[in-house]
């Protein structure tokens, strides 16, 4: 079992916050089995376009108990842009809610059958993916926020198992937890919420809800959760609305990962969680490693404020020392992470499934630190090629392509938004560029700015030289 | 300007809505644009072109363009009709 070990339980797995549906873990490993069984006996390829709901929950625990694969892609991608993945990885099934099959068709996926669900719909189509699925290969999960981005990362059900594992582990997860989820499920964060939880026999409650209604937080009340789980960006919208001041008696643990926390903003929530006798988990994370690489002891804080952690239970952290990238004492360079939890490797379409693991355990993450002298890691530089705005991971030559289809232009990150310099348009015509971009990218308009250069600096490779385009950001 | 127009301008500018559409239906969560992050950006401009402070109970009553106008309107004495 990858993720379901308390199939026997009769207390609570799933609550669904919007319609109050509850299943308890026997329920779950019922309705799970009756999942799998529609995908056919042989194992196969299937698609969920996931929501944070019981229906895509069911389908993704049935579908990898019973030893499928399964992708899940953002349930508020477009349809084209689903459409584009489906026909780069040709899976026999897809999940979603109801309509989503008449709207596939439309968009020249072959689809053969319909089947209503509760809650949604399966849609099996004309191709077969039966064949070239690595034995190992378990769940396939985007690499980045970008909606149509066919890059997946490959994860086995030990990927799965062990990360879950551990994070139960160093959360300390009992039967009793409850958390929400505020995060999407197709997120390799959100997800690992859902399976710690599971494994170690507590409940999660799936609300479609955000921390900006009034509907999340009655449903915090209403089925008394324990913990919340959030980005950078959740935070401060949690300071916003007035979440240290809210009556959440059932309120024990907090979560923060994807991306560095602002310090005031951690301090003043490792302060708080501390004061009611809680606990703030500040972690450290990349989906190339499932989910979770490091996490702070809440005990190590304030004293360790500011560090990624120590690595999860079965991880081992070291860097890779470079003296171009930092200074040598303490030892800068490369984060690099060790552990069951390492991805098989990318793919990018449907011959890439059957290939095996890659990396052997070992992730380089492309991310710049030192570990201090009780071995507790510092981040000081993300890699250059993956920004995050608002939490949101975006690949940098991702949005470099699709800019690129108007004209030369080379793309960055600064502070809070992503810079293009085009060698092409006028300020109302890049305005117009811009839009189009943050709507592909599912990112807020005001995060991209775009600006007419003259010329892009070049290496004597003859590639962009970016060191030279830094300088033109303005944060 | 009065403070409807003014409203009405950062409203269109946040959630990038042309000047021609009619905003009575606009909210939260069903407005492609208008997800968390346009959310918090509204806030601010908000705070901004009015020069007032937007308390927890505002931040999250002001889900839809009808419900942040009573907002705006009731607690914060801002001229808005409708």
């Amino acid at each position: 079992m990858t993720v379901l070990r308390h199939d026997t339980s009769n207390e609570p797995a799933l609550i669904e916050g919007d319609t109050g549906l509850i299943l308890s873990h026997r329920d779950l490993a019922d309705q799970g089995r009756a999942w799998s069984a529609r995908l056919g006996r042989s194992r196969t390829l299937l698609f969920l376009v996931c929501r944070n709901d019981v229906f895509s929950a069911v389908a993704y625990v049935g579908a990898i108990e019973g030893g499928h694969v399964v992708a899940l892609v953002d349930g508020h991608a477009s349809t084209a842009s689903i459409a584009g993945i489906v026909t780069a990885y040709r899976p026999a099934w897809i999940a979603g809610a109801i309509g989503l099959g008449a709207e596939l068709a439309a968009n020249s996926v072959p689809v053969t059958s319909i089947e209503v669900l509760d809650g949604g719909e399966l849609v099996e189509t004309g191709y077969n993916s039966a064949n070239d699925l690595h034995p190992d290969l378990a769940v396939l999960l985007a690499t980045s926020g970008t909606t149509g981005s066919r890059k997946f990362v490959r994860l086995s059900a030990r990927n799965i198992h062990s990360n879950a594992r551990s994070i139960a582990e160093f959360l300390g997860l009992t039967p009793d937890e409850r958390a929400i989820t505020c995060l999407p499920f197709h997120y390799s964060f959100g997800l690992s919420v859902v399976n710690s939880h599971l494994l170690a026999g507590a409940s999660v409650v799936l609300t479609t809800a955000s921390v900006l209604e009034e509907r999340f937080w009655r449903a915090f009340q209403d089925y008394g959760c324990s913990s919340l789980a959030g980005v950078p960006f959740t935070f401060q919208v949690l300071e916003r609305v007035g979440f240290r001041t809210m009556d959440l008696p059932s309120l024990r643990t907090l979560q923060q990962a994807g991306g560095a926390l602002d310090r005031g903003l951690a301090e003043l929530y490792t302060g708080y969680m501390a004061g009611r006798g809680g606990q703030m988990f500040v972690m450290y994370g990349q989906t190339e490693a499932t989910a979770r690489i490091a996490y702070v002891p809440p005990d190590r804080m304030p004293a360790k404020l500011g560090s990624a952690g120590i690595a999860i239970p079965g991880g081992h952290l070291r860097i890779d020392a470079d003296p171009d990238v930092g200074p040598s004492e303490p030892a800068t360079g490369e984060i690099v992470y060790e552990g069951p939890n390492v991805m098989m490797g990318y793919g990018s379409g449907a011959d890439d499934l059957g290939r095996p693991d890659e990396l052997h355990g070992v992730l380089r993450t492309g991310d710049i630190g030192y570990l201090d002298e009780d071995g507790f890691l510092f981040i000081v530089g993300r890699s250059k090629r993956i920004a995050k705005v608002f939490g949101l991971r975006l690949n940098l030559d991702e949005v470099e392509t699709r800019l690129r289809q108007s004209g030369p232009a080379a793309v960055m990150a600064g502070q809070d938004a992503i810079w293009g310099f085009c060698e092409f348009g006028t300020d109302e015509t890049l305005a117009a560029v811009a839009s189009e971009l943050a709507r592909d990218f599912r990112i807020h308009h005001s995060t991209v700015r775009l600006k007419r250069v003259e010329m892009l600096p070049t290496t004597s490779a003859g590639k962009i030289d970016y060191q030279q385009v830094e300088r033109w950001i303005v944060d | 300007m009065t403070d409807s127009e003014r409203f009405d301008d950062a409203m269109r500018s946040v959630l990038v809505l042309p000047a021609d559409m009619d905003l009575s239906g606009v909210a939260y969560g069903e407005t492609e644009m208008w997800d968390s992050v346009a959310h918090m950006q509204l806030v601010l401009a908000v705070e901004e072109v009015f020069g007032i402070t937007l308390d927890p109970d505002d931040v999250v009553d002001m889900s839809s363009y009808a419900s942040a106008k009573r907002v705006l309107r009731d607690r914060h004495g801002l001229a808005l009709d409708g």
